[in-house]
């Protein structure tokens, strides 16, 4: 067995950038107060010995993990690696909360870029051994749900609370669940109203040869025009049937605001599912179909038993793509008014505030993540599904 | 019974069949050849109702398949064809049971059918029943393909050249077993083929197609004995008496082994030689041990010394590479004779028992 096992290369690069990221980057940056800048600490200068040595002998441990990564040592690594990133952010946390104590009530502690650095190190590594462990569902579920538990008892227990984005968190906490209450409605109304168009017209345009290149056509040119045009673009038109239409304009439709964004957003989402929805079924083979026919199966059994679940993997994986786009998509409608976590993105680079921006992005990078996860999940209930009772 | 009645299925320019008359009585296998674009395939898809035909009438058990609503009429013939389509998102069993599962049958029985039928065309149920067609091989797949038409049990079978995308060995090895599921089911069966050999190995009527038109009708010897004009006979080729060899099994021709056990006293040997002595297999003495399996043999053309050495040093052989199965055809004894250059050969079961013998001469005299 030894002999069949390769040195993982992407896991050993993963833990590469990580180990360098960290000693060789900025582990915090202490600033005087929220818009000064800020001096750079290592990790060496802002941990205990403790702390750093306990970090650096996980990510050796995780090396050697990586060199012969069989199914146990896989998944050895990737409880590792959740306990690393909890170790990472709690002693980030403790350090913070030193420093501001330290420096005042105004001190503000950043996370550097050796903690960028670390945890894309890791994150490479982990997707590397979520595919070598094949822990199942389950199992994936299971360390997920860990992990977030862990996260959700040290931020409970305050472990981050000196850290400069929980900073902002705290003070636009109420401004914040608004925002990802927008966020969510524009990308699922957006992506509902993207999947209720773009699945019927993939499947037209499979069974009707004709229209097949014109529609491709046109959604090819709206997936090229920039996704801040499209809104602008959208502005005028909107602002005139506002006008016109006084029970659009009470339901809020408006020139700005939430209705050009989900109109554009859903353009965008058209591209994927259709192309996909259109994959899928041209993926189903003839010969199935035709011994279906032959077995005396009618038209709506065909389509409900054998094209639509041996196209369905294809056409969730469209919807998917879609979906994970919308999200980060979403944050650009923040400036024609849509709301979003785009507000603290835009918010944050007018005043020049890193962590304002990091208010806006990290949440916008974890749901698109969630989104992607849950997607995938679906499929791979769909790839393994077993039509035995 | 099917009959066919003056069929014909024309396209815009040209017909498909033409004028075609046809019975295939019950429990008949019916192959239906011809070179590509003869209207052999077009024909058994109007059987089905896949395409409808432009004039003519076919009827079952003496009834117009048109008169019976297209979906039952299909559930009620197992429809096979060349490349399989298994779907790929079933599980073999789910494959074998779409049928049943259509006709509402109870799941307990739709389930222990499908195993069943595993069982019966040779593919364990608890190694295969689980598998996605993408993890089966060619011939596998086939065995499934035919399983699941024959899930309902259907009296009619209509085949669309089943094992023409197989490999030659996987094809022949699905032939013989197919042969032996036929003789035990008696299904009337529609086989289309462009294999001349398959269908005279297979067929109990061989029905030549060309040109949309039925050029001769009748059983594989008839057509190979006696074809009806030129076409017929280039077709069939030059090697009609070869492929004649191919309909006769080498279970008809056994005789008794002459066999020694591997244990046996040295005078018991000589004694079987001098036995056999001027008999047409003199030569070869099988040997055998306690349980009749086959493990050599010694050739009487060596010195009475060597002989018992043989015997004492036996070289063990693999049985596939001598022997004959009974279920081989004449031919495939035949090309083992010319390669062996014998002039016998010992017949052993799967489980290498030796069965008996069976001599050139016969399959020279038949």
């Amino acid at each position: 067995m030894a002999g069949r096992r390769k040195i993982s290369r992407v896991g050993g690069a993963g833990v590469t950038v990580a180990l360098a990221g960290l000693v060789l980057g900025d582990f915090v940056l202490v600033r005087r107060n929220r818009l000064t800048p800020g001096v750079p600490l290592s990790v060496f200068e802002a941990l205990a010995e403790l702390q750093w040595a306990l970090l650096l002998a996980g990510l050796a441990a995780l090396l050697l993990f990586s060199i012969k990564p069989g199914r146990r040592q896989a998944a050895a690594g990737m409880l590792l690696i959740v306990l690393l990133v909890l170790a990472l952010l709690g002693f980030l946390g403790s350090a913070a909360a030193e420093l501001s104590e330290a420096g005042g009530s105004f001190t503000r502690v950043s996370i550097g870029s050796s903690m960028w650095l670390a945890l894309f190190g890791l994150f490479i590594v982990l997707t590397d051994m979520v595919g070598r462990a094949r822990l199942g569902l389950v199992g994936n579920v299971l360390l997920a749900v860990g992990f977030v538990a862990g996260l959700a008892f040290s931020a409970l227990a305050g472990a981050y609370h000196f850290l400069s984005p929980v900073l902002e968190f705290i003070s636009h906490r109420d401004r914040f669940f608004a925002e990802l209450g927008n966020h969510l409605f524009i990308t699922s109304l957006s992506i509902g109203l993207a999947a209720a168009i773009g699945l019927p017209l993939g499947l037209l345009i499979f069974k009707y040869r004709s229209p097949r290149a014109s529609v491709f056509a046109v959604l090819n040119i709206v997936q090229t025009v920039p996704s801040l045009a499209l809104f602008g673009l959208l502005i005028a038109p909107l602002a005139f049937i506002s006008g016109e239409w006084p029970l659009l304009r009470s339901l809020g439709v408006r020139g700005i605001g939430w209705a050009p964004a989900v109109i554009a957003l859903t353009l965008y989402g058209l591209l994927p599912i259709v192309r996909n929805t259109f994959a899928g079924f041209a993926a189903v083979d003839k010969a199935v179909m035709e011994v279906g026919r032959g077995m005396g199966m009618g038209p709506l059994q065909i389509f409900a038993r054998v094209e639509l679940p041996i196209a369905a993997p294809i056409i969730l994986s469209g919807l998917r793509i879609a979906c994970v786009q919308n999200i980060g998509n979403t944050a650009v409608a923040a400036l024609i008014g849509a709301g979003g976590f785009g507000i603290f993105i835009f918010q944050g680079l007018g005043q020049s505030a890193i962590d304002l921006i990091l208010l806006g992005t990290i949440p916008t990078i974890v749901l698109a993540l969630c989104a992607d996860g849950l997607f995938q999940m679906v499929m791979q209930l769909f790839t393994y599904r077993r039509f035995l009772t | 019974m099917i009959r066919i009645e003056n069929v014909s299925k024309r396209y815009e320019k040209s017909y498909a069949v033409r004028n075609l008359s046809l019975t295939v009585a019950k429990g008949e296998l019916c192959c239906l050849i011809g070179p590509s674009g003869c209207g052999k395939s077009t024909t058994l898809k109007m059987i089905n109702r896949m395409i409808a035909p432009s004039s003519g009438t076919i009827t079952v058990d003496g009834v117009d398949v048109h008169e019976v609503p297209v979906a039952t009429l299909r559930r009620r013939m197992g429809y096979v064809i060349q490349s399989i389509g298994l779907f790929p998102h079933m599980t073999v069993l789910a494959n074998i049971q779409v049928v049943p599962r259509l006709l509402r049958w109870e799941e307990s029985r739709s389930r222990k059918r499908a195993l069943e039928l595993l069982e019966l065309l040779g593919l364990s149920p608890d190694t295969y029943g689980g598998k996605y067609p993408a993890e089966l091989s060619g011939g596998q797949a086939q065995r499934v393909g035919v399983a699941r038409a024959l899930a309902a049990d259907p009296q009619i079978l209509l085949m669309d050249e089943p094992f023409g995308a197989l490999d030659p060995i996987s094809r022949e090895h699905l032939q013989n077993q197919f042969l032996a599921i036929q003789q035990e089911l008696h299904k009337t069966i529609v086989f289309v083929t462009h294999d001349i050999d398959e269908a005279v190995r297979l067929g109990t009527k061989v029905a030549l197609l060309r040109d949309g038109r039925l050029v001769q009708y009748g059983s594989p010897e008839q057509l190979l004995a006696a074809p009806a004009d030129a076409f017929v006979k280039k077709f069939v080729g030059l090697d009609r008496a070869l492929k004649r060899l191919s309909r006769l099994l080498a279970a008809d021709f056994l005789h008794p082994a002459n066999s020694v056990a591997r244990q046996a006293p040295p005078e018991l040997l000589e004694a079987e030689f001098r036995r056999l002595e001027g008999s047409d297999c003199a030569r070869y003495l099988w040997v055998t041990d306690e349980e009749n399996r086959l493990v050599g043999w010694v050739d009487g053309n060596n010195t009475t010394e060597k002989r018992l050495n043989m015997l004492e040093d036996l070289v063990e052989i693999d049985p596939a590479d001598i022997s004959v199965r009974p279920g081989y055809s004449l031919k495939q004894a035949l090309a083992m004779f010319v390669q062996q250059s014998v002039a016998c050969l010992p017949v052993v079961d799967d489980e290498r028992r030796l069965q008996g013998e069976i001599r050139l001469a016969d399959v020279l005299k038949s």
